[in-house]
C-alpha cells in the first residue's frame, strides 16, 4: 500500500514554479534571438539607403578603388551635390534644370493625388452605400481592369498622346492620371464599414446625396483619405515609366526621369542599350538619388502611421 | 408612392453623377486603351505605317508563340526570376513577422518602420544604389566578400551571374510590405485559440502548423499572387542596370515588350505580347485562387 503515491505529498507549487522558470527562460532566449535576427535584417534592409547617403558625401573619382571603402565619410565633401546641381558650371553652359525637375515631380505627386481623392471617394461612396442599376457590373469592371498589366494600357495610351498632340507637354504628364479606378476599390471597402444607419437617417430627413457625401461620409473618411493621400503622393513622386515615355525635352522631366537621363538609361539615350556612365559620375548620381529620396523618406517618418495602416487595407478584411 | 419613386430615381441619378467623372476618365484613358491594345494586336501598326495600319489577323500572335529563341526565352527568364524571388518574398516576411509579433508595441513599430523604409524610395533610386553596391570594381558586396576571404565577382556584368544578382537584389530589397501584412494578420488571430492549444499542451511546432499557418492562408494567398504578378512583370533591373544583357541573360518578358514597343516602335507586336502576358498572369492568378483560395473564417 505504501507504494501508492500520496497525491497530497506532491509539491505542486514547486512543479509550477519550475515550469514557470523554464518557460520564462525559453521565452528570454527566444526574445534575444528574435532581436538579434531582426536587428541584423534591419541593418541589411537599411544599408542601401545608408550607403547612398554616405557615398554621396565621398569623393568618388576614377582612381576610387575597393580599398577606399569606409562606412562613414572620413573627409566629407559636398562636391557631388555641387556637380549634380551644376552650381560651379560656367555660365555659357546650358545647365540641366534640376529645380524644374523637382517642381515637376511635386506637380505629378500633388495634382493627380488631390483630384483622385475627390473623384475616387465619390465613386467609392456610390458603390458602397447607394443602390442603382448596373452596380455589380460597374464594380466588377473596375476590379478586372485593376488586374490588367500596365504595359497593355501604356502602349495605346502612348500613341494616343501623339493623336491628341499632347506628347511632350504637361497635358500628357498629368492629365491621364487625374481620375481613374485605382483608388475606388479601397474607398469602397472603407466607406462600406461606415454605419449605414446614419446615412439612411439623413436620407429620411430628405438630405440630398451630395450633402450626405460632403457632410457625413467625407468627415468620417479622414483615415482612408489620409492613407490614400500619402500613397498617392509617394506613388506620384516615384512614378517613372509614364513620365519617361511622354517627355522629351528636359524641362518636362521629373527628378526620377532626370536622374536616369544622366544614367544613359532613359531620356532618349536608351536606344544604345548600355549604361553610359562610369565610376567618376557615380558621386553626383548618388547625390541626385539622395535628393530624390529625401522628400519621401521625410514623409515616411512623419506619416508612418498612415502608410502602415494603408498597406493592410484591401488585403485584410475588416 | 410618388415621393418614394422620386427618391429612388434621385439615388440613381446621384450615384451615376458620383461615378461619372471616374468612369468618363477611365473610358478615355483606361478602357479605350485596353480595347485599342486588342485592336493593335491584330494589326501591323509600326512607326512606318502610322495612320494606315491594316488588319493582319493572328499573324502577330503566331509570330510570338512560335518564337522560341525570343518570346519563350524571355518567358523562361521571367519564370526563373519569379521562382527565385517569390519563395523568399513570402517566407522571409512570414518569418520576420513571426519574430516581431511577440515583441512590445514599441519594438514592433521600430522594426516595421526599418523594414518598410526602403519600400517608399523610388525604383530608380534603389536600382542606382544597388548597382553601386554590386559594382564589380568597387562594390560594397565585393568588399565584404574579400574581407571574408571570398573571391570578388563581376555580378550583373557576368552573363552567368546577372539574373542571380537581380534576384539577390530583390532579396535585399524591401520586404516591409509582406512583413506588415503578415504581422497585421498575426495580431488578428484571437488569443483564445492559442490558449485552447496550451491546455492540450501542443508544442509550438504543432501550434504553428495547426493554427497559425492555416489561419494565415488568406494573407499568404494575397502575398503569393501579388508577388507572382509583380515578378513576372518585373524589369526594373533590366531597365536600370543590365539593359537585358549581358549576353541576353536578363531579357525579361517586360523588357522584350518594352524594346519591341519603344525601341523598335512595333506597336502591334508589342501589344500582342502584352496581351499574351496578361493572359498568362490571369491563368496563374486563377490557379492560385483554386489552390489556396479556400475561405478561412476566424
Amino acid at each position: 500500500m505504501d507504494k501508492k503515491i500520496n497525491i497530497r505529498s506532491i509539491d505542486w507549487e514547486k512543479i509550477q514554479t519550475e515550469k514557470f522558470i523554464r518557460t520564462k527562460r525559453l521565452r528570454n532566449i527566444f526574445t534575444i534571438t528574435a532581436y538579434i535576427i531582426l536587428t541584423t535584417w534591419a541593418i541589411v534592409s537599411l544599408l542601401p539607403m545608408y550607403w547612398m547617403f554616405v557615398c554621396s558625401f565621398k569623393h568618388i573619382g576614377v582612381s576610387f578603388s575597393i580599398e577606399d571603402i569606409e562606412f562613414y565619410p572620413s573627409n566629407p565633401t559636398n562636391e557631388n551635390y555641387i556637380n549634380f546641381l551644376q552650381l560651379d558650371a560656367p555660365p555659357w553652359i546650358s545647365k540641366r534644370p534640376v529645380g524644374r525637375w523637382f517642381l515637376n515631380s511635386l506637380l505629378i505627386a500633388l495634382l493627380p493625388t488631390i483630384s483622385n481623392l475627390i473623384f475616387d471617394s465619390m465613386a467609392g461612396y456610390a458603390l458602397a452605400k447607394m443602390r442603382f442599376p448596373m452596380k455589380q457590373a460597374i464594380f466588377w469592371a473596375i476590379v478586372m481592369t485593376m488586374m490588367i498589366p500596365e504595359i497593355v494600357i501604356l502602349i495605346p495610351l502612348y500613341r494616343m498622346m501623339f493623336d491628341f498632340k499632347w506628347y511632350n507637354t504637361y497635358w500628357a504628364l498629368l492629365f491621364p492620371g487625374f481620375a481613374g479606378v485605382g483608388g475606388i476599390f479601397l474607398f469602397k471597402q472603407s466607406i462600406e464599414s461606415l454605419p449605414t444607419s446614419i446615412i439612411e437617417a439623413a436620407r429620411v430627413d430628405a438630405a440630398s446625396e451630395p450633402k450626405i457625401f460632403f457632410k457625413i461620409v467625407l468627415p468620417l473618411s479622414k483615415p482612408i483619405l489620409s492613407v490614400m493621400g500619402v500613397f498617392g503622393f509617394i506613388g506620384g513622386w516615384n512614378s517613372y515609366f509614364w513620365p519617361y515615355l511622354v517627355t522629351e525635352s528636359n524641362k518636362l522631366y521629373t527628378i526620377q526621369v532626370g536622374l536616369t537621363s544622366l544614367m544613359g538609361a532613359g531620356g532618349g539615350a536608351g536606344v544604345t542599350g548600355t549604361l553610359t556612365f562610369g565610376i567618376d559620375e557615380y558621386g553626383q548620381m548618388l547625390a541626385g538619388a539622395s535628393m530624390a529620396a529625401i522628400p519621401v523618406i521625410i514623409i515616411f517618418f512623419l506619416l508612418q502611421k498612415y502608410i502602415i495602416q494603408g498597406i493592410t487595407i484591401g488585403a485584410l478584411k475588416g | 408612392m410618388k415621393v418614394l419613386k422620386d427618391r429612388v430615381y434621385s439615388e440613381w441619378f446621384w450615384a451615376y453623377v458620383f461615378l461619372g467623372v471616374d468612369i468618363a476618365w477611365s473610358s478615355v484613358f483606361l478602357f479605350y486603351p485596353i480595347l485599342k491594345a486588342f485592336i493593335f494586336s491584330f494589326q501591323n501598326f509600326t512607326l512606318e505605317n502610322i495612320g494606315q495600319p491594316t488588319f493582319v489577323g493572328l499573324t502577330n500572335y503566331i509570330k510570338i508563340l512560335t518564337d522560341t529563341t525570343g518570346w519563350w526565352y524571355s518567358i523562361k527568364i521571367s519564370i526563373l526570376y519569379t521562382l527565385g524571388v517569390v519563395p523568399v518574398g513570402v517566407l522571409l516576411p512570414l518569418g520576420l513577422a513571426l519574430l516581431i509579433n511577440p515583441l512590445s508595441k514599441k519594438s514592433q513599430n521600430f522594426f516595421k518602420a526599418a523594414f518598410y523604409l526602403p519600400g517608399v524610395v523610388s525604383g530608380v533610386v534603389v536600382a542606382l544604389v544597388l548597382r553601386w553596391i554590386f559594382y564589380p570594381e568597387v562594390g560594397l558586396i565585393n568588399w565584404i566578400l574579400i574581407k571574408f576571404g571570398g573571391q570578388p565577382q563581376t555580378w550583373y556584368a557576368n552573363p552567368d551571374l546577372a539574373l542571380f544578382t537581380l534576384i539577390l537584389m530583390s532579396w535585399i530589397g524591401s520586404h516591409g510590405w509582406g512583413i506588415i501584412l503578415y504581422s497585421a494578420a498575426l495580431s488578428r488571430i484571437p488569443k483564445s485559440i492559442y490558449e485552447a492549444a496550451d491546455i492540450d499542451a501542443a508544442s509550438s511546432w504543432i501550434r504553428f502548423w495547426k493554427i497559425t499557418w492555416p489561419l494565415l492562408r488568406p494573407v499568404t494567398l494575397y502575398v503569393v499572387i501579388i508577388s507572382i504578378i509583380n515578378s513576372l512583370q518585373n524589369f526594373w533591373g533590366a531597365f536600370f542596370i543590365t539593359r537585358g544583357g549581358p549576353m541576353r541573360a536578363t531579357e525579361f518578358v517586360n523588357w522584350r515588350i518594352y524594346t519591341t514597343f519603344y525601341m523598335e516602335s512595333n506597336y502591334s507586336l508589342a501589344s500582342a505580347q502584352a496581351v499574351i502576358l496578361m493572359i498568362i498572369i490571369a491563368i496563374l492568378s486563377i490557379i492560385n485562387f483554386k489552390f489556396f483560395g479556400k475561405g478561412v473564417e476566424y
